[in-house]
């Protein structure tokens, strides 16, 4: 039974839910005692790598054992630079099942970023793949007093073959953190968003439960392992159930989607909306019997997208809607599929409750309002960030920022961001990230960067810029200066020049010179 | 169609500029080291190599094919196996 005085307000619940795992490490060795010769996950690729859950276990201990040796003991945090690969999971779990917390770090964003991340997390050991020395370098000599572990392979985390790899296990409760997962901020440094190991176990759980997952599940996992979809629907879910995932790098598998399918029979798997386009634009069919169904959240899905890919592939999607702080999802539309309202996010889990405020009042059935959370997978809030934590977690709920109804059912319905977040492709752009770049430039003299509609990725990045008075920029000039200062998928698609506009002369603010986000976007969807 | 390998590389070299929009390509270039190399350029890449070289990769060697070194490897297996 969860003790209510450990949690956060906006952790508790009226349900209680009985929790069958302390800590992810202990959900790991149950199901390693239950399921010793079976398949636990697949990484396609060179290597080919493949583990039961015994050798996966195997591995993991030993690895532990080498992060104890190294000096990292409960409660150390340690930062993971990997795509998805074997590597990466088996530190992830190797420093869970010791108490240490893991803080991924996506490899794709600028190096002044991950420097950032291991700064503002306070983490004493870096783990990366040695294809990304080249970043890391960089920064390695401001990173006084932090190990810096090059990862080449899983030879790298093992043991000499005749070492003991018995150690003391340290005692590790559902309230001890698990990750801290960042995550894009308002103010252009990303944000951490605390995860405990109950925050986990109980997504986990639900997800789990929702699908009715079970030992034969296999799930594919393409998004990245760094967020929380990845981690938790694709790896974590089926874990729960004693199944399996097959593990792919990103950056590989859209064209090769259909092939992973059937080659490892997988029968869930996780995507952005964005992916079911990509795929519907591919001249490749599916020929596979296993798939049973696709999760599909973290950006608006179109009902026509939806509809072509159910008719051309015959495999229903599950639209489902969370963020980093509700661990991952927070409502999933029902299941089995004749569940399912077309349109709907979905009702909410098993392990968190939502309604729908305004400003702090219940509204009624269908009238739109701020979509609220509360539970165990609510986040206990973000690292270091007083402020913020007190406007998103109050009043014993977590505020999303995020407009939406319920209808008279308990299904939720998505409407949009309150605020001038940008999603591109399931990633979280804040404008203030862009615009800190562009600031950077001596000739400009204002900017703004708000979300421009895109029938693929949902949104793209349009800035506007105003330039100083007696200076000339071109479109291409500042593109190429925003190369290399921010992630390539920040990078802004289009830069609209506000000198050079006969019907704007300025980027429009409200009465405390505040921009107006909305403005620029009415002016962009008019002059489109 | 028999290769040279001078050849090779300035058709591959071409077609990665091309994908990836950048001039800034060195010849042992991973995917790690090229910041547009996402999934959907992935995808455009191997459909231009094919175009290009008239070969039909299978999909398993797609997932080796992340380095340039890699991809010059596997056209001069497709090319050499015609």
């Amino acid at each position: 039974m969860i003790d209510n005085s450990l949690i956060y307000s906006h952790q508790r619940m009226d349900s209680k839910i009985i929790m069958d795992y302390n800590n992810v490490g202990e959900l790991l060795s149950k199901k390693v005692k239950d399921n010793p010769d079976k398949t636990f996950l697949i990484c396609p690729g060179k290597d080919n790598d493949e583990f039961t859950y015994s050798e996966f276990k195997t591995v993991v201990d030993r690895t532990a054992k080498l992060l104890i040796e190294n000096g990292l003991k409960k409660n150390d945090r340690i930062c993971l630079v990997f795509h998805n690969s074997s590597e990466f999971l088996i530190l992830y779990f190797a420093g869970l099942s010791i108490g240490l917390t893991i803080v991924p770090i996506n490899p794709d964003i600028a190096t002044r970023e991950i420097r950032y991340i291991i700064e503002n997390s306070k983490s004493k050991a870096v783990f990366f793949n040695d294809k990304f020395e080249f970043k890391i370098n960089n920064i390695k000599k401001d990173l006084d007093g932090i190990k810096i572990k090059k990862i080449k392979s899983i030879e790298d985390l093992n043991l000499p073959i005749n070492a003991k790899i018995s150690f003391e296990q340290p005692e590790i409760s559902l309230y001890d953190i698990a990750v801290i997962i960042y995550t894009s901020g308002t103010t252009g440094n990303p944000k951490g968003v605390v995860l405990s190991h109950l925050n986990l176990l109980a997504d986990a759980m639900s997800i789990s439960k929702w699908f009715e997952f079970n030992k034969e599940t296999r799930c594919l996992c393409i998004l990245p392992l760094f967020h929380n979809n990845g981690q938790i629907t694709t790896l974590l879910a089926p874990l729960y159930a004693g199944g399996s995932t097959i593990i792919v790098k990103g950056k590989i598998s859209l064209y090769a989607f259909w092939y992973l399918v059937k080659e490892y029979q997988a029968t869930w798997t996780s995507v952005m909306a964005s992916i079911l386009s990509i795929l519907l634009s591919l001249q490749k069919e599916r020929e596979d019997i296993s798939l049973t169904g696709i999760l599909c959240g973290g950006q608006i899905l179109t009902r026509s997208v939806q509809e072509q890919f159910e008719k051309r592939f015959n495999v229903p999607i599950f639209e489902g809607y969370g963020l980093t702080e509700t661990t991952s999802f927070s409502c999933i539309n029902g299941y089995p599929a004749d569940k399912r309202k077309i349109g709907s996010i979905g009702k909410s889990l098993l392990t968190n409750e939502m309604k729908i405020l305004n400003e702090n009042n219940d509204v009624e059935s269908n009238v739109e309002g701020e979509i609220c959370i509360r539970g165990y997978n609510v986040s206990s809030g973000y690292i270091g960030d007083e402020e913020k934590n007190s406007d998103t977690f109050r009043n014993g709920w977590f505020h999303s920022g995020d407009y939406g109804r319920k209808d008279k059912d308990g299904y939720f319905y998505f409407h949009g961001r309150k605020d001038s977040l940008i999603i591109k492709g399931g990633e979280n752009i804040y404008p203030a990230e862009l615009e800190n770049v562009l600031y950077q430039h001596p000739d400009i003299d204002e900017c703004a960067v708000i979300g421009m509609p895109d029938e693929l990725l949902g949104e793209e990045i349009c800035a506007f810029i105003k330039i100083k008075n007696d200076k000339s920029l071109t479109e291409d000039e500042l593109k190429v200066f925003c190369k290399g200062k921010i992630a390539e998928y920040k990078q802004p698609r289009k830069i609209i020049i506000i000198n050079e506009l006969v019907d704007l002369d300025d980027i429009p603010k409200g009465p405390t010179k505040k921009i107006l986000y909305r403005k620029l976007k009415e002016y962009l969807i008019k002059n489109q | 169609m028999k290769y040279h390998n001078k050849e090779l590389d300035e058709k591959l070299v071409k077609i990665l500029k091309e994908t990836f929009k950048t001039n800034e390509i060195n010849s042992e270039d991973t995917m790690e080291q090229i910041p547009a190399w996402d999934s959907m350029k992935h995808f455009q890449m191997i459909t231009a190599v094919e175009k290009e070289f008239n070969i039909e990769i299978n999909i398993s060697d797609t997932f080796e094919m992340v380095s340039i070194p890699a991809i010059k490897d596997k056209i001069l297996k497709y090319l050499n196996d015609r």
